[in-house]
């Protein structure tokens, strides 16, 4: 009769295998070339416990064995015996009365995970860089928007009235402010065409865009979730089907986003997401239970730069929020309340 | 010798396989690879954070565990029996010191107290600071640390060597 091979085969798939016994683990069959020096022996049986991390998942692995069940164990990497670093897994079931370990490197599929889970890492923190980027580039164009442009054409307006009731002398004067208004005002629309695609929703449009202001409110809270849970916050939500309002969409997300950025920030437990209506104005408010916002900064709070107590990405997000608000025709703020903040925006219903 | 289990402890990209690093081996690499499941290794401390001789050395053994996110969440099994942890936060991304704290109250809610120490890592980079610090931040043990050059590490590791 040919002796078992179960041994033989074992080591030829790369695994170890042990058998606990009383006198402590005893290897079945031949190791594989792996485990040449990973842990310290003594006759037949194997020192498992050097091993820091086998030491901890022993308990685990007891446990499994009374209840006949099978526990694995997650991916390590530690140093052997001989001061060679390994990565392995470990398996415990119960066959029989047997109560078997194996332990085996991770093989191919740890590669396949590395590859994967680096790759999602890099590109959440890719994006997130992005996103904050993209955030304050907007604020930026915005201000040119609204904080250059907009005055400039109040210069114009005012100079030409001025050339149509000026002598001579104060014409010439005039033409020549006219025309620097104009240069300023070819310059500002060559920086804002080399960002064209971000500026287009900030202009202002003769046909105003309109949105689903429920839709928006679900998939900000969609993007808010995995930081509100990595945070320990739970979010509540209570929106309606659909409430169309005058907005941009993709930006009002952005918006809300922005609101529960800073609530999941701040706050203690909760954050609250609501959008209600009076038909003729809709209104998202998010609520958060923390600190509040200090009174010596509260109307400030909508500026350009300005940061709350907790402080924030660069203090553009809520100035970003309201000028979003203001070019649609809305409004954005902040309300009193017994206990932590409660900031909204109040758009006009479509 | 004494031994006592501690745990690195955070969210991916924060740097706790570089504060490992440069504690055991003295080395640092600026590039980022993600850890996968748990890196054991293990330095003898000698001295306490004040620099003043421990009674006695401790042999402190490092579980650098994976980063905690929706792609890969922390096995909580892993903590199981450390005696201490350092809740590890990038101070140039303040939300990553908020989810430290929130990941080690999970921890204590599952499997008890576990006496912890924060390193706000990254110091030597633009852009590090703490005053975006959440308020549960009181009552923690804070250093400042830098893997890159070794600022406030040994003083890290050493506050869980001799607590």
């Amino acid at each position: 009769m040919s002796p078992d091979p179960t041994g033989a085969v074992l080591a030829a798939l790369g695994v170890d295998a042990f058998e606990a016994t009383p006198g402590g683990f005893r290897r079945l069959g031949t190791p594989p070339a792996w485990a040449d020096g990973a842990f310290p022996a003594d006759g037949a049986h194997v020192d498992l416990g050097a091993s820091d991390f086998l030491a901890a998942f022993l308990a685990d692995a007891d446990a499994a064995w009374d209840a006949g069940a099978r526990v694995q164990s997650g991916v390590w990497t530690e140093a052997g015996d001989d001061g060679a670093e390994r990565t392995l897994e470990a398996t415990a079931l119960r066959l029989g009365e047997r109560r078997l370990l194996l332990l085996a490197p991770p093989t191919a599929s740890l590669e396949t995970t590395h590859r994967v889970l680096q790759a999602a890492r890099d590109n959440a923190l890719a994006a997130d860089a992005e996103r904050r980027r993209a955030d304050e580039r907007e604020t930026l164009l915005h201000c040119i928007v609204h904080d250059l442009a907009n005055p400039l054409a109040g210069i114009r307006g005012s100079l030409q009235l001025l050339g149509e009731t000026a002598d001579a002398t104060d014409a010439e004067l005039v033409a020549i402010g006219l025309r620097s208004a104009e240069r300023m005002q070819a310059t500002i629309r060559s920086i804002l065409s080399a960002f064209a695609l971000d500026v287009d929703p900030l202009l202002p449009s003769a046909e105003a865009p309109t949105a689903d202001l429920a839709h928006a409110a679900r998939r900000a809270l969609d993007a808010a979730g995995p930081r509100a849970r990595a945070a320990g916050v739970t979010l509540s939500a209570d929106v309606p089907d659909a409430l169309p309002v005058v907005a941009g969409a993709d930006r009002l997300v952005r918006a809300i986003d922005n609101l529960l950025e800073n609530a999941v920030r701040h706050t203690t437990e909760t954050v609250a997401l609501r959008v209600t209506t009076d038909g003729e104005h809709a209104t998202v408010s998010v609520l958060d239970d923390g600190p509040g916002v200090d009174p010596a900064v509260r109307d400030q709070l909508f500026r350009p730069f300005v940061q709350g107590a907790g402080g924030g990405a660069a203090g553009l997000g809520l100035h970003s929020v309201k000028l979003a608000a203001d070019a649609w025709g809305g409004t954005a703020g902040l309300s009193p309340r017994d206990r932590g903040a409660h900031f909204w925006i109040r758009l006009r219903t479509a | 010798m004494i031994q006592r289990k501690v745990c690195l402890i955070g969210v991916p990209a924060v740097g706790k396989t570089s504060l490992a690093r440069r504690f055991v081996d003295g080395t640092f690499s600026e590039d980022y690879l993600t850890t996968i499941g748990v890196h054991i290794s293990r330095r003898v401390v000698e001295d306490g954070p004040d620099g003043a001789p421990l009674a006695e050395p401790v042999t402190l053994v490092v579980w650098d565990l994976n980063g905690d996110d929706d792609f890969a969440p922390l096995q909580t099994s892993y903590v199981r029996g450390a005696a201490g942890a350092l809740l590890v936060a990038d101070g140039t991304r303040p939300e990553t010191l908020a989810r430290a704290l929130a990941l080690h109250r999970r921890l204590e809610a599952e499997t008890g107290a576990l006496p912890a120490v924060v390193c706000v890592n990254k110091r030597d980079l633009t852009g590090w600071s703490l005053d975006a610090a959440p308020p549960e931040l009181d009552g923690y043990r804070v250093v400042a640390t830098s893997a890159a050059d070794g600022r406030g590490v040994a003083e890290a590791f050493a506050h869980l060597a001799a607590p």
